[in-house]
């Protein structure tokens, strides 16, 4: 094979380098390497095969499709979609929540190329999975490692003639070319953010910058942008249609023509309730990368230009939640900046499971906070979906979520005065804004009302959660109960009659009821 | 009551030509029976379609037996394509499919409604018919694509092959994308619960069968292959620990559709 060429010290990497701290045992079987590298793996959390439908039927096997297939489910409830391993669990940095860190004494491990091949081949003939999900430890230096991520994807992709899904991680402080080569054959790329905010990066990985991390995500998306230019798509996130034979050098690009920008836009510019912001976004310092970066990839080189794409399905992000003291406010509007100005498909949160016993980390015996990470999907969501912007759903002053009801509702309960919502007139994203109604049941009403007039029957066949909704819609001018619209009313119901388990997070008040509070006038 | 309304009940057998030619005959009895009197004046009920095995007779009623003739079948199907359109013909497709006996009821009250009022009864949904119809056709829409998602395929030498066991008949709605994934590999999915199967030869389209010998016991292929059980090392290694959640694993993936994946039958 080749040579692997280290362009930092100039010099061709060692074959062998003990990493210190490392058990390195010699002659593993696949499966024994197999159990070490995905048990390495699990903790990424993006198992997503979507963002990209390529038709079948082409020299070799697969297909994906635009919308992700789950094909098994663990006992955690977690999706597993694709062979999610690492290519080595080896690994020059020390960063502290991290089972494979140099000072940790597990057995290390590292696949050769071939080995991932026969697996992801022979697993995604028998249906076990949509495709492969590789990430590595760092061995010897990034561009090394992400050299021999190549060599895998390669093998995949040009000799062994496989369609179907690839996630590839990139690591920070890659070289551009490596970063563009590896685009072209892969569907999805991400660089994981790793801790929310420069400060706790710095006290928690030391090896990592947040500006290395941030650079290879800009490339990436500057990637994009001009590569589907090229192919005539000014849309960045619309998932691509590629075609069977995209990996053959000589497909030529097909022009894709009256594509316009903007169709799925989600913003809730039309709808009455949307709170008129000042235009600046809230964008935290530390995630616009305010420094120019020297190379870009002109997504128009020699492959740019033939029918593949440069990361067709996008490129997302993870960023690890409880492991250091950010608050929601700030998670949420990172995310937010992410998704603007880096064009990101999906920011992941991953709840921190203690692994390592670390002065610097939260103690061993931490519960993972599963259900902050949950609010925080949820709220990632409203962002994606349902036109909402961060500094609607929290504040300086009131940073976190109220784990006890979702976002949404809590929102909600804070602007009582756009409630309650006809839902027989209202627009769409109106719609979309109150509790209970998602956007299937949100389209589902648009479309039966057309033809018919609207009851509190039909609604909930429609699937509206009326046990929510309730509080905060009329139909035909009448609510379903006669209901106070009194904040605290509705919250002890929304808790009491949905989630009366879950603990109180900011101490309820308790008043005593009065019979106002019933309607008995 | 002077005169007791005789009810029709027209069985088929469970095929969805028996079905569609069922529905055919339910439109010319409709036909017979409203020569001289409003069909709205007779009861909601008077005519109703059941199929397969076990149904039982009823007093006060025509019991008939209807014969599957594929001419009047595909009459049935050209007369809703030309005069409802293709959305609703795939809401009916979908709804041949369930496995409920008394879908053909449900499906003859909706089309009576639809050659009425055109190619968008289908949105009013507010009417309980089109919202049956809506709820049967996401049910067998949503169970073809978790055995998109589930379906296994065991290599045997040669051909891969697949058992599955659903409840709707979903082989019509996933064999396209298996044969997109697979287009140079020979593959059979066997439906155990409906005793058919579909069959693709490499480079070709695929076709069903109900030959009986397409049923095949996997048990001695799937001890000896190698990557079953690194499957089951990879789906146990990479759950984790400290999030262990059965309810939500229960949830995402109902037990009833684990029949045949091989990490849950270890």
């Amino acid at each position: 094979m080749e040579h692997f060429f280290d362009s930092h010290t100039n010099t061709l990497a060692p074959k062998q380098t003990p990493v210190h701290g490392a058990v390195i045992q010699e002659d593993l079987s696949v499966e024994q390497k197999l159990t070490i590298l995905s048990d390495a793996a699990k903790y990424d959390v993006a198992c997503t095969s979507s963002g990209v439908a390529r038709k079948g039927r082409g020299q070799g096997m697969g297909n994906t499709q635009a919308s992700g297939i789950c094909h098994t489910f663990g006992s955690d409830g977690r999706c597993i979609s694709l062979l999610k391993i690492l290519l080595s669990n080896e690994c020059i940095y020390d960063c502290k929540y991290c089972q494979n860190r140099s000072s940790n004494d597990v057995l290390r491990a590292t696949f050769t190329p071939d080995e991932v091949c026969t697996l992801t081949l022979e697993f995604y003939r028998r249906g076990y999975i949509e495709g492969l999900f590789l990430s590595s430890g760092v061995l010897h230096n990034p561009n090394y490692t992400m050299e021999r991520i190549y060599e895998v994807l390669y093998k995949l992709r040009i000799v062994h003639r496989f369609n179907g899904y690839i996630h590839i991680k990139g690591i920070p402080g890659v070289d551009p070319v490596l970063l563009e080569q590896i685009g072209y054959l892969c569907d999805r790329m991400s660089v994981n953010l790793e801790l929310p905010t420069a400060k706790s990066l710095s006290e928690l990985a030391p090896n990592k910058t947040r500006q290395a991390i941030l650079k290879p995500m800009k490339h990436i998306q500057v990637g994009i942008h001009n590569n589907r230019l090229t192919h005539g798509i000014t849309n960045m996130k619309q998932s691509m249609l590629m075609e069977a034979d995209a990996y053959d050098a000589s497909t030529p690009a097909k022009p894709i023509l009256g594509m316009h920008s903007g169709a799925l836009t989600m913003r809730a510019a039309d709808s009455s309730l949307s709170v008129v912001k000042a235009a600046k976004p809230y964008a935290p310092e530390d995630v616009s990368l305010t420094e120019q970066t020297e190379t870009s990839i002109s997504g128009q080189t020699a492959y740019g230009t033939t029918g593949r794409y440069f990361v067709p399905a996008g490129q997302s992000t993870q960023m690890i939640i409880g492991g250091s003291k950010e608050t929601d406010f700030e998670l949420l509007s990172i995310t937010q900046a992410l998704y603007q100005s880096f064009d990101l498909k999906r920011v992941f949160f991953s709840a921190y499971v203690p692994l390592n016993d670390d002065a610097a980390l939260p103690s061993l015996d931490t519960k993972p906070p599963l259900l902050r990470e949950h609010r925080l999907y949820q709220a990632d969501w409203l962002l994606r979906f349902y036109g909402f912007a961060a500094d609607e759903l929290l504040s300086e002053s009131k940073p976190f979520f109220n784990e006890q009801i979702d976002p949404k509702c809590d929102w909600a309960l804070r602007h009582l005065g756009q409630f309650p919502i006809e839902v027989s007139k209202a627009g769409y994203y109106e719609l979309l804004r109150i509790p209970g109604i998602g956007v299937k049941s949100a389209r589902r009403i648009v479309q039966t009302r057309r033809e018919c007039t609207l009851d509190y029957q039909v609604l909930k066949k429609l699937g509206v959660v009326l046990k929510r909704a309730q509080y905060f819609i009329t139909c035909n001018g009448r609510m379903l109960h006669h209901i106070p619209m009194n904040e605290r009313f509705i919250t002890n119901q929304l808790i009491y009659s949905e989630k009366p388990y879950l603990p109180s997070t900011d101490g309820i008040q308790y008043v005593q009821p009065t019979l106002f509070d019933y309607g008995m006038h | 009551m002077s005169e007791t309304q005789t009810h029709y009940i027209l069985h088929c057998d469970n095929s969805i030509d028996g079905l569609l030619t069922a529905l055919f005959e339910a439109f010319a009895l409709k036909k017979k029976l409203t020569a001289h009197t409003a069909w709205e004046s007779l009861p909601a009920d008077i005519i109703s379609i059941v199929c397969g095995e076990g149904s039982n007779y009823s007093l006060f009623s025509t019991w008939t037996e209807v014969t599957t003739d594929e001419r009047k079948a595909l009459l049935t199907v050209q007369t809703i394509q030309k005069r409802l359109g293709m959305r609703i013909y795939d809401a009916v497709f979908h709804v041949l499919c369930h496995f409920d006996p008394s879908r053909g009821t449900l499906l003859f009250h909706f089309l009576v409604k639809a050659f009425q009022t055109g190619p968008r009864t289908i949105d009013r949904l507010a009417d309980p018919h089109v919202m049956a119809m809506m709820e049967y056709d996401r049910k067998v829409s949503n169970e073809a694509h978790f055995f998109i998602e589930l379906t296994r395929f065991t290599a045997l030498p040669g051909t891969l092959y697949s058992r599955i066991a659903p409840k709707c008949t979903v082989l019509p709605f996933i064999c396209d994308h298996f044969v997109e994934r697979y287009y140079h590999e020979n593959f059979i999915i066997y439906d155990e619960t409906h005793h058919i199967a579909a069959i693709h030869k490499a480079d070709e389209e695929w076709f069903l069968t109900d030959d009986p010998s397409m049923d095949v016991d996997l048990s001695q292929f799937q001890d000896a292959d190698p990557f079953t059980s690194l499957w089951g090392v990879f789906f146990d290694s990479v759950a984790i620990r400290q999030r262990r959640n059965i309810r939500c694993q229960n949830t995402m993936l109902p037990k009833w559709y684990r029949k045949h994946m091989e990490e849950f039958s270890r």
